[in-house]
């Protein structure tokens, strides 16, 4: 049976089944588009944490807190410069340094997004997390791409020629059909866009389990006195985590920061702690 | 060679990660993970992936004339099959009796009865979970009654009938020799120290007598210990320093790992010699 030939409710319970097998198959492409997720990763620096969670972007914003948190930078309303160019001169590390240079003069907070040096001081953070099957290669990311794009314009296709003879056959109710591509043209290219394989995925979500304790107690943070700590739990669960109390600036500089707390269980603990009180026979 | 870790607590979670250059091991709960989320066990592998993870159980109850419970003992198993740490302890202690929780480790009598149920149920775990434990000393705040052995010769007749490992836990013995006025360090020269492969370092506070509460620094008398034993083991030694709450900055939990480190180096110069 020829299903341009199907009817109304009947061509779009066929065009619906369609796009649901169509989108299964790139769901199950980019599922098997990596590594074993349950193979643990050994993976504890801060900014290939938030490499793996946001980009060139996430570190910038991460580094950027770290370095005020550290008294290298200051913050001014949304606004961020050098805080002492004698000391910053001392800084060595390969995005550190570039981002102190950026804010030699005072600056937005959110320009370094649009600087190019920075962006590329980012980018060898992308090979070892790639080794590390947490994101995906080039030819994956491809790979994947291609699929939602075929698989949208297949169902573009589709809608186009079935379009056409209802209109020839003096048909015109095609809005649904329409709305039905668009949906599925939408999730197609939003699921062809493969950001992290599934174990980056998993890690993130350990990470998240791990430390949510930290999250919990992240208010009693002291400026200046945890930044390694600060840094960490801005990796995790990105800059819009950190208490504002402590650090008002965070928000302020990047209010467009996500919290990614997103699947997994954000702000639980990972166990009770302890023998409770004592490990010998609490006699108290 | 000798490793220095810490207790996993998740307050202490991201000053361990951020700290892994000055920690060798990392010590889990076991309990804390027996009837877990599946995402909460999947996060613990992700933490053996950053550093050697050895499992501490709290609720077996070995030491005692009673059976051990198989099903407890089957989670710890299940466990060690997910984790694969490097070891499992548990204590010299019971925990239970006729179907009653105590809640507390409480200190068995010391006798041939004890010694043996102690060894069947080492044997059984030894069988259940693929490993024997490495057994604990535990603080007592009363000598326990029915006792005829002293805590060195309980110990030792446990360790030779079960060649079990041993974990020495410093404070307990500091706190059972000053409670109970004896030399601990004599103590060290009754036990089989070459089975002892892991030692708990921890602080307490003294309440009348010494209370082993893990919420202070470990007092020196305990560093002096551990290079006593240091000086006495010829095996490699994993020690853990517990702290389960007033928790200090990260830094200076750190500067008593470098103490033990120092106590450690102390002790294996005085057996060079």
């Amino acid at each position: 049976m020829n299903p341009f030939d199907l009817y109304g409710p009947e061509f779009l319970v066929f065009y619906f089944a369609l796009g649901v097998a169509l989108l299964a198959g790139l769901w199950y492409l980019r599922r098997n588009a990596g590594p074993d997720p349950s193979m643990p990763v050994h993976l504890t620096d801060p900014y290939q944490i938030a490499y793996l969670r946001g980009g060139a972007n996430e570190v910038l914003r991460l580094a950027t807190i770290g370095l005020i948190d550290r008294g290298l930078l200051t913050a001014s309303g949304t606004k961020v410069r050098i805080a002492d160019a004698s000391l910053a001169a001392r800084v060595a590390h390969p995005v550190e340094r570039p981002i102190l240079e950026h804010f030699r003069n005072e600056a937005e907070a959110t320009s370094v997004f649009s600087n190019s040096t920075l962006k590329s001081a980012c980018e060898p953070y992308a090979a070892p997390l790639i080794g590390l099957g947490l994101i995906p290669d080039a030819a994956t990311k491809t790979r994947v791409l291609m699929y939602a794009v075929g698989v949208a314009a297949v169902l573009v296709l589709v809608t186009i020629v079935k379009v056409q003879i209802a209109l020839a056959r003096g048909r015109s109710n095609t809005q649904f059909l329409i709305l039905l591509t668009i949906f599925f043209v939408v999730a197609a290219l939003i699921s062809g866009v493969l950001r992290r394989t599934r174990r980056g995925e998993a890690f993130l979500g350990d990470m998240r389990t791990l430390l949510g304790s930290l999250k919990d107690r992240s208010a009693a943070f002291v400026p200046r006195a945890n930044t390694d700590e600060v840094l960490l739990l801005s990796a995790v669960f990105g800059v819009a985590a950190l208490p504002a109390a402590a650090y008002p600036y965070a928000k302020t500089l990047y209010p467009k920061a996500d919290s990614s707390c997103g699947s997994s269980s954000c702000g639980s603990s990972c166990g009770g702690g302890g023998c409770g009180g004592g490990c010998g026979g609490c006699g108290s | 060679m000798d490793r220095v870790g810490l207790s996993w607590r998740p307050y202490l979670a991201a000053g361990i990660l951020t700290n892994l250059d000055r920690i060798d091991v990392v010590e889990v709960i076991a309990d804390d993970y027996f009837d877990a989320p599946r995402a909460k066990v999947a996060a613990l592998r992700t933490l053996s992936a950053q550093a050697p993870v050895v499992l501490h159980g709290i609720t077996q109850g070995l030491a005692s004339t009673a059976r051990c419970d198989a099903r407890r003992l089957s989670k710890v198993a299940r466990l060690v099959e997910k984790l694969r740490p490097e070891s499992w302890s548990e204590h010299l202690a019971f925990v239970r009796g006729d179907g009653i929780e105590i809640g507390h480790l409480a200190a068995p009598p010391r006798n041939t009865a004890t010694v043996d149920g102690c060894c069947e149920n080492i044997e059984a775990a030894r069988r259940i979970v693929g490993i024997a434990p490495a057994m604990e000393n535990i603080a007592t705040l009363i000598d326990p009654p029915g006792s005829n052995l002293s805590e060195a010769a309980w110990i030792a007749k446990i360790a030779a009938s079960s060649h079990c490992p041993l974990l020495l836990d410093l404070h307990n013995l500091h706190a059972n020799a000053s409670n109970f006025g004896y030399d601990p360090v004599r103590f060290l020269d009754a036990i089989p120290v070459s089975q002892v492969t892991t030692v708990h370092l921890a602080g307490g506070r003294f309440i009348g007598r010494v209370l082993d509460d893990h919420l202070h620094d470990v007092p020196d008398p305990v560093y002096d210990l551990l290079a006593e034993l240091a000086a006495r083991a010829p095996q490699p030694l994993t020690v853990i320093l517990e702290r389960d709450g007033a928790y200090p900055p990260m830094e200076h939990l750190l500067t008593q790992l470098d103490r033990a480190r120092a106590a450690l180096g102390i002790g294996r110069e005085k057996r060079a010699a």
